[in-house]
């Protein structure tokens, strides 16, 4: 059985007397408002806050809110709808003022422990009793329903969600650490400290400018939050950082004619795999982002291209797609990054063992052995070939043709046992990730990456003719994938 | 012990907060829904506190999303809204023997979500699990003291029936495991504790014993 006993309270809870008493809840706005919060307060655990850190945030959050900028806008248009809490509701502008909404907040606060015995328990943190002093709907608390749907909640509670008030307390603050894109992005990660962390850029920003953060100018959560990565990790020195982080992107909106949202998990692999390229070969990783882009960016455009437009290699990434293909450029015959990324990533996100990829790596080897005594011509046959190879068994006559090589250039030992010839054409079939297509990539990228100087010799020498006619290949059989 | 195998069509464990305009799915169900569907083949609602232990492995096929009409409670307007659905499901539910019976002739439909998410009954076996260290699981929630990177949310662990509305009993913060699509994956959800493995389905299943309400 697992051995961590649930029962055993993971929270410690810590009563506090002067009544402040924080904590995590898993939620993802809960805990972006407690983020808020600790990092005002220059601190990083819940049970350290004290009754001044709560004063500073409310005072914070008041003076902003009471803008004009944050008020309209941003609260009411895109966070808390008409909301009587932060006083987004537009028929409350006479009466905004920076005391009423921290009065508000503070009133909202003072209810966390009130004991109604009636009170069905929160249902975001579970410990505290609901908050029944208002109905709990979308502009107390982002994309829950509105009072004129009252079947969105459970048995058409016509109270509204079951939410506690230091759950909606906390989440008033959500607007300090979320991002303005086109729409609200809350990043919420764990360990708790992770959170901390990729919010900071956030609270930094407002304190600046009084206007909530623009994301640095990004249109697309995911490419901000591959950016963040890559900032924080060239930033910080531990190794282990992202080792078992978990990373969550709420991208939303909720006023009153629309709530939208996206929940972009990033899985961990390549969160790892993200830093882990930042770090050890900065310079490839661009290149691959670069070729993720439709109409090929210049060095210039780049920082453009990546704060508006949608990148292929993100997407694929965040679908457990291959980049395999992205590592090379098949049209300059280069590859983009260094073998480490590659390994890096075969091992650590598609799932190729350390075994598997030294054996490729060495047939990938041999074959360069084989083909570098090849004239530029011939050796821009032999490439092409298997550039060329889109069904198995197109690749398995080039490894034919390799054999045919060595054995007229008077080389002793074959390129292949016939064990590790089936095995490089069926070992690797299973899993979409690693299927011989994978193996072919692998192999394009060993011959780029030592041979490339040569390959664009002869791709300027000769014009390549159809080298290979579709008959050619009939006598191997076998058309599968 | 036994292990149960439930197939169904579609499937749909919403968040417990997000609810307008648009409700996505959990990628694998909540232990609450495990309730739901226990209850549902007794007759009668489960709560945690009667059960020795529990364990469930969840697998899905795809997800897409859904246009639904919503009638307004009381009022004539409708409304379309996007849900999120998953498809091809199966979840394995691992339990003591007395609940084969329970299994066998469930006395209401079984259900991978909503109403609409019917679910049936594939097969019911005895079933041997191996204790092991370093395996990985996946297909569940698990503590997210537990270490495993995932989608970390509070979840409803179950609710309490007797009132309208129901009323969460007791609530967690979980984190979220898929089950794993390959290698690499299923290294990163390696647990280095001991759990029970499940060599046909090739993954550890994470048991929940001892529940008493407390979670
Ligand atoms: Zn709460």
């Amino acid at each position: 059985m697992s051995d961590i006993d649930l029962s055993e309270n993971h929270f410690e809870e810590k009563r506090r007397e002067n009544g402040m008493e924080f904590y995590w809840t898993g939620h993802p706005f809960v805990d972006a408002g407690l983020a808020a919060i600790l990092l005002i307060a220059g601190k990083s655990k819940p049970e350290e806050l004290q009754k001044e850190d709560v004063s500073k945030a409310v005072d914070f959050a008041a003076e902003l809110y009471a803008t004009k900028d944050w008020s309209s806008s941003y609260l009411h248009g895109m966070i808390f709808p008409n909301s009587g809490i932060v006083m987004s509701n537009p028929s409350m502008s006479k009466k905004r003022s920076p005391e009423n909404i921290a009065q508000n907040l503070w009133s909202i606060l003072e209810k966390t422990n009130a004991t109604n015995p009636d009170s069905p328990t929160c249902i975001i943190c579970g410990r505290k009793p609901a908050y029944t002093g208002k109905e709990i709907y979308l502009s107390v608390f982002p994309l829950l329903g509105t009072g004129g749907v009252t079947n969105y909640f459970h048995s058409a509670n016509p109270k509204g969600a079951d939410i506690c008030a230091h759950c909606i307390f906390l989440t008033q603050f959500l607007p300090l650490v979320s991002y303005r894109l086109s729409r609200v992005l809350v990043i919420h990660a764990y360990p708790y400290e992770l959170m901390l962390e990729l919010s900071k850029g956030a609270l930094d920003e407002i304190k600046k400018s009084k206007l909530a953060s623009q994301a640095k100018g990004f249109r697309i959560p995911e490419n901000f939050l591959f950016h963040l990565i890559g900032e924080i990790t060239r930033k910080v020195e531990r190794d282990e950082f992202w080792e078992n982080a978990s990373v969550t992107l709420y991208y939303f909106i909720c006023n009153l004619q629309n709530q939208v949202l996206d929940i972009i998990n990033v899985p961990n692999p390549i969160l790892r795999f993200v830093a882990y390229a930042n770090k050890v070969d900065y310079v490839g990783w661009r290149r691959i982002v670069a070729m993720g882009w439709k109409g090929k960016p210049s060095e210039a455009e780049i920082e453009n291209f990546e704060r508006e437009r949608r990148n292929a290699v993100y997407s694929r990434l965040l679908n457990y797609e291959s980049i395999l293909p992205y590592f090379y450029n098949l049209k300059e015959r280069k590859v983009n990054a260094s073998w480490n990324l590659l390994a890096f990533y075969c091992k650590e996100v598609a799932g190729l063992d350390k075994e598997a990829l030294e054996f490729i790596k060495s047939v990938g080897d041999r074959i360069v052995e084989s083909i570098e005594r090849l004239p530029n011509h011939k050796l821009d046959d032999e490439v092409r070939s298997l550039e060329r190879a889109e069904k198995l068994h197109q690749f398995e006559a080039f490894f034919i043709r390799i054999e045919k090589v060595r054995q007229n250039l008077g080389i002793e030992k074959p390129l292949m046992t016939f064990d590790e010839f089936t095995k490089i054409l069926t070992a690797y079939g299973e899993d979409v990730n690693v299927s011989w297509k994978t193996v072919r990539n692998l192999l394009l990228f060993r011959i780029y990456e030592k041979l490339h100087d040569r390959l664009i010799k002869s791709d300027k020498s000769s014009e390549i003719s159809e080298v290979l006619e579709e008959n050619e290949y009939a006598i191997f059989g076998g058309e599968g994938e | 012990m036994m292990r149960v195998k439930i197939k169904s069509w579609t499937a749909s464990f919403r968040y417990p907060t997000f609810q307008s305009g648009y409700q996505p799915t959990l990628p694998v169900p909540p232990l609450s829904t495990i309730q739901g569907i226990l209850s549902a083949a007794r007759g009668e609602i489960v709560s945690f506190k009667e059960i020795p232990f529990v364990g469930y492995v969840f697998m899905s096929e795809g997800k897409g999303i859904d246009l639904e009409r919503i009638y307004a409670l009381g009022k004539t307007e409708t409304d379309v809204m996007r849900r999120e659905v998953l498809f091809d499901n199966t979840l394995y539910l691992y339990l003591p023997d007395e609940w084969k019976k329970y299994f066998k002739k469930p006395r209401f439909q079984l259900l991978l979500g909503r109403s609409s998410d019917i679910a049936t009954v594939e097969k019911i076996e005895n079933v041997e699990l191996e204790e092991r260290v370093n395996i990985p699981v996946g297909g569940t929630i698990v503590p997210v003291v537990s270490g495993l990177p995932g989608l970390v949310h509070a979840l409803p662990v179950e609710f309490d029936y007797p009132t309208i509305p129901r009323r969460a009993k007791t609530v967690k913060p979980f984190t979220i495991l898929p089950f794993p699509r390959n290698a690499a994956q299923r290294r990163r959800q390696t647990y280095s504790g001991k759990l029970l493995y499940d060599l046909e389905i090739d993954i550890g299943v994470w048991f929940y014993e001892g529940l008493h309400g407390e979670v």
